[in-house]
C-alpha cells in the first residue's frame, strides 16, 4: 500500500538508498527508510520543508553539519510541475553511533493545482568509526 | 477520496507513525489536540488500510478511529486541514486562501515566497517581542526575508518602516506581503556587511552572527530598542559582547531550543 518507490544499491565503500514518494502538502511522509537503522521524514508545508530523523537503531543518532559543497543535478522535461526553490533542497548528515555515517539529500518538487509534493531522497550510508558518539 | 483518522496520545505518535507512514498513500497529517494527536491518512478506498487493520496494528496506542469521505478537490481538503498560526494569542499568520480569524486577533497574510511561513522559532520569538513593545515612530527590519516582522510593525502603527535584505527576492516578497496586508513600507536591497544600518529607534535584526558583529561596529546612532536574532546558543555571547561595547546592553534573552533572541537597549 505504500506509494514510495525505493531502491537499495551497493556502492564502493557503502550503500546507496534512493526513494521517491508523493505527499500531500502539510502531511508527513517517509523520504528515506532504512529498516532497523533510521527513517528521514519530511513535512512540506507551504514554502517550508520540515525534516525529522527517526532513530530506529539501538545506537544514538548524532547530527552532523550539512555538507554544502556537493551539487545535486536535476534534469527532466518541464511538465506540469514547478521547480523547487533553493530552500527545497536539503542536506542531512548524521552518524549512527560510531557504526555508520549517513549523508542524505532530500529534494522536493511541487505539483501545481493539486496540492501534492514529489519528494526524492537519496542517502549514502558508509561505515563510520572516526568519531566517538556524544551521549 | 476517503480518510481514516486515528487519535493517539502525544507520547504514542512516533511509534504509531512507524507503521502508519509506511502504509499512507499520501503521507500523514498530524493535528495536535491538547494531549492527543489526530493522525489523518487519506487516499482512494483501495489504497488505504482497512479500519480493522488500523485497530489491530495500532493496538493500545489507539484512543479512537474514525472514517469519512473528504473532498476530491485539493483546495477544499487544504481548508479541512488548515490550522492557523497564532502568536501570543494576539496575532494570526495565515496564507491568503485561509479564512481570516473570527476574533479580534491581528490578521497578517503571508504569501508563499520561499522565506517560510513565519513559524520558525526565531521568527515567532521576534513577533512576540514586537507585540510586547509600544508601537510608534520609525522602525527598521534588517534581514527582512518575507517581511513578516516589518509588515507586523506597520500594521501595529510604527511608521515609517524600512525593510532591508541582501536578497532581491526577499525585497519582492516583503513588498508583496505589504500590499497583501494593505500597509506601506520602504523595502530595498542592502549589504549590511558594508553599509551602515538605517537610523531608527526600533530595530529588529534577523541576520547571521557575522552581520550582527559588523553592525555592532557601525551603529552611528543607538536605537532605543534592538531585537537581535538568528543567533544560536554557541554564537550569541560574542554578539552580545559586541553590542555591549557599542553601548547596547542586553535586557532580555529568549532561548527557543538552540536559538536565541536578544532584546538590547542603551546603557
Amino acid at each position: 500500500m505504500d506509494n514510495a518507490q525505493r531502491l537499495v544499491v551497493d556502492w564502493p565503500g557503502g550503500t546507496v538508498l534512493s526513494a521517491f514518494t508523493t505527499v500531500e502538502e502539510g502531511a508527513r511522509a517517509a523520504a528515506l527508510f532504512a529498516p532497523g537503522m533510521f527513517r528521514v521524514d519530511v513535512t512540506p508545508r507551504r514554502d517550508t520543508l520540515r525534516i525529522q530523523v527517526r532513530n530506529l537503531s539501538p545506537v544514538p543518532v548524532i547530527a552532523m553539519p550539512p555538507e554544502t559543497d556537493r551539487r545535486v543535478i536535476s534534469q527532466g522535461t518541464q511538465i506540469d510541475a514547478t521547480p523547487g526553490q533553493p530552500s527545497r533542497r536539503h542536506d542531512v548528515r548524521f552518524d549512527l553511533g560510531t557504526d555508520f555515517e549517513v549523508r542524505a539529500v532530500v529534494t522536493t518538487l511541487g505539483i501545481p493545482n493539486q496540492g501534492l509534493i514529489q519528494v526524492l531522497g537519496q542517502a549514502l550510508i558508509t561505515p563510520g568509526s572516526r568519531r566517538k558518539p556524544i551521549v | 477520496m476517503h480518510e481514516i483518522a486515528l487519535r493517539v496520545g502525544n507520547d504514542r505518535v512516533e511509534e504509531t507513525l512507524d507503521w502508519l507512514l509506511l502504509v499512507a498513500p499520501l503521507g500523514v497529517h498530524e493535528l495536535e489536540r491538547g494531549e492527543e494527536t489526530e493522525l489523518r491518512v487519506r487516499g482512494p478506498h483501495g489504497d488505504l488500510p482497512t479500519r480493522e487493520q488500523v485497530v489491530n496494528t495500532a493496538g493500545e496506542a489507539l484512543i479512537e478511529v474514525a472514517e469519512r469521505d473528504v473532498p476530491d478537490d485539493w483546495q477544499a481538503r487544504r481548508l479541512h486541514d488548515y490550522q492557523p498560526v497564532r502568536i501570543a494569542d494576539r496575532l494570526v499568520i495565515r496564507p491568503a486562501w485561509a479564512p481570516a480569524p473570527d476574533d479580534d486577533a491581528i490578521d497578517l497574510i503571508l504569501a508563499e515566497s520561499g522565506f517560510g511561513t513565519g513559524e520558525h522559532v526565531t521568527t515567532r520569538a521576534c513577533l512576540e517581542a514586537i507585540l510586547e513593545l509600544e508601537p510608534g515612530g520609525p522602525f527598521a527590519d534588517l534581514g527582512c526575508g518575507s517581511g513578516v516582522l516589518a509588515v507586523l510593525a506597520a500594521k501595529l502603527g510604527w511608521s515609517p518602516v524600512v525593510a532591508l535584505d541582501n536578497d532581491e527576492k526577499a525585497v519582492a516578497a516583503t513588498l508583496a506581503n505589504a500590499a497583501a496586508n494593505g500597509v506601506e513600507l520602504d523595502a530595498r536591497t542592502a549589504d549590511l556587511m558594508t553599509e551602515s544600518p538605517p537610523v531608527a529607534p526600533t530595530v529588529v535584526a534577523n541576520i547571521p552572527a557575522p552581520v550582527h558583529l559588523e553592525i555592532a561596529g557601525r551603529l552611528d546612532v543607538l536605537p532605543r530598542i534592538l531585537i537581535a536574532t538568528a543567533l544560536r546558543i554557541d554564537n550569541v555571547d560574542p554578539v552580545a559582547a559586541a553590542y555591549a561595547q557599542c553601548g547596547m546592553l542586553e535586557r532580555a534573552r529568549r532561548v527557543e531550543g538552540t536559538w536565541v533572541v536578544l532584546t538590547l537597549a542603551p546603557a
